[in-house]
C-alpha cells in the first residue's frame, strides 16, 4: 500500500531569508504537515516564529498557544500567527527551534483552515527552552495554496531546514 | 529532524514507520457518530485524524473503541484556556474518552474542531487500550481557541478492532469526517 504522506518540499537553507515561502502548494491532498527546524542569524536573540497563510493583508489568523512559561496566550486579527510564542529562536546551534504544524482539510474552499502545532527548543540551559501546543484559525474559507514561515527582526540563518507533507485521504 | 509525536517518516511506502490510510469516512445523513470498523490488525499503530463540525453549537469530540459504552474509560487532560495552562485531575469511570477536552465545549457548525488521534499496540491482546490526542477548537474569531492534549484508556486489553468518534450526541454536519491510518510495525 503507497504511503499516505507523500513529501512536498524539503529545504535546507543555504542564505539568509526574512521569509521562507512555500508557494504552488498541491491541492491533491486532504491535510499539511509542515516539519520546521532552525536558528536565527544575529547573535544570541530571541526572534519570534510565525506563520502566514496565502497572505494578503486582508488575511487574519486566530491563535492560542501554551506559550513559553506557564501562561496561555491568544491572539486574533494578526496576520501572522506566533504559533511558538514565548519560545523563540536563537542563533546558538545547540538551541534550534522547532515546531510540526498541521493544517486540516487546507484544500477545501468552503471551511475555515484550523490547525494544531507542536514546538520545542531544546538547551543546555533552563533560559529560554521548552516546548508547548498550539491550534490557529485562519479567517478565510479559500484553499492554502501558499505558507510563508516568518521571523520578527532578523534572517533565518544557513542550515535551518523545512520540509512540507501532502497527507493523503 | 527530530520526530516529535508524529510517527511517519516520508515515502518508503510498507516501510517501518510509514503511515498507511485504511479509510476515511464523511458524517451522513443526521449521524451522531462516525465508525471505522473492521479495521485490519496488520498495522502496528493507529492514528487518526478528526475534522469535526456539528449542526448545532456545544459538545466535544469524544472517541470509543470497540462499541464500549459502559464506565470503562479514563481520562487525563492538559489544556490551555484563557490564559492558562493546566492540567485536569484525572479520572475514571467515563463511558467515552474525551479528545477535545476543555470546558468550553466548542464544536459547532462553523468551525471546525481537529484533533490527532494515537492509538498504540492496538492489536495486543495484553495491554490496555490507550488513545493519545492532540486537538484544537475555536468558537470563532475573537472568541477564544483552545489547544488540549490528552491521555485516555480503555481498561481492556482485547484488540482495537472499531473505533467510534461522536461529538457526543450532537449531529455531524456533512462536512465532519475522519480519516484513519496504519503505522507500519
Amino acid at each position: 500500500m503507497a504511503s499516505a504522506l507523500t513529501p512536498l518540499a524539503n529545504l535546507t537553507l543555504s542564505s539568509t531569508p526574512t521569509v521562507i515561502t512555500l508557494s504552488s502548494i498541491s491541492q491533491s491532498y486532504q491535510d499539511l504537515v509542515l516539519m520546521f527546524e532552525g536558528n536565527n542569524t544575529s547573535t544570541g536573540g530571541n526572534y519570534e516564529v510565525g506563520l502566514r497563510l496565502s497572505y494578503a493583508s486582508s488575511d487574519t489568523i486566530s491563535m492560542r498557544t501554551s506559550g513559553g512559561s506557564y501562561s496561555a496566550e491568544y491572539r486574533n486579527g494578526y496576520s501572522t500567527a506566533p504559533i511558538t510564542r514565548g519560545v523563540n529562536l536563537e542563533s546558538s546551534a545547540d538551541k534550534r527551534l522547532g515546531f510540526i504544524a498541521q493544517f486540516f482539510n487546507y484544500s477545501n474552499g468552503s471551511q475555515y483552515k484550523a490547525g494544531l502545532a507542536r514546538f520545542y527548543k531544546p538547551t543546555q540551559t533552563y533560559s529560554n527552552g521548552g516546548g508547548g501546543i498550539s491550534t490557529f484559525l485562519f479567517n478565510k474559507t479559500t484553499a492554502i495554496t501558499t505558507i510563508e514561515i516568518t521571523i520578527n527582526g532578523d534572517a533565518f540563518a544557513t542550515g535551518t531546514t523545512v520540509a512540507l507533507y501532502g497527507v493523503s485521504a | 529532524m527530530p520526530n516529535i509525536g508524529f510517527w511517519a517518516t516520508a515515502g518508503a511506502g510498507g516501510a517501518a514507520g510509514a503511515m498507511e490510510l485504511i479509510a476515511t469516512t464523511y458524517a451522513s445523513g443526521s449521524s451522531q457518530s462516525i465508525t471505522m470498523s473492521a479495521i485490519p490488525q496488520t498495522y502496528k499503530h493507529l492514528q487518526l485524524r478528526v475534522t469535526g463540525l456539528i449542526t448545532s453549537s456545544g459538545y466535544r469530540i469524544t472517541a470509543q473503541m470497540n462499541g464500549v459504552t459502559t464506565s470503562s474509560y479514563t481520562a487525563k487532560y492538559l489544556n490551555t484556556d484563557t490564559y492558562n495552562v493546566y492540567m485536569e485531575p484525572a479520572g475514571a469511570g467515563y463511558s467515552r474518552s474525551q479528545i477535545d477536552t476543555t470546558s468550553r465545549n466548542v464544536l459547532n457548525n462553523t468551525y471546525p474542531d481537529v484533533a490527532i488521534i494515537d492509538i498504540n499496540d492496538y492489536t495486543s491482546t495484553s495491554k490496555v487500550k490507550s488513545l493519545k490526542s492532540f486537538s484544537g477548537a475555536f468558537n470563532g474569531f475573537g472568541s477564544g481557541g483552545f489547544a488540549s492534549v490528552s491521555v485516555g484508556a480503555l481498561l481492556s486489553t482485547d484488540a482495537v478492532t472499531s473505533i467510534t468518534i461522536s461529538g457526543n450526541t450532537a449531529t455531524w454536519t456533512s462536512n465532519a469526517k475522519v480519516s484513519l491510518y496504519g503505522i507500519v510495525g
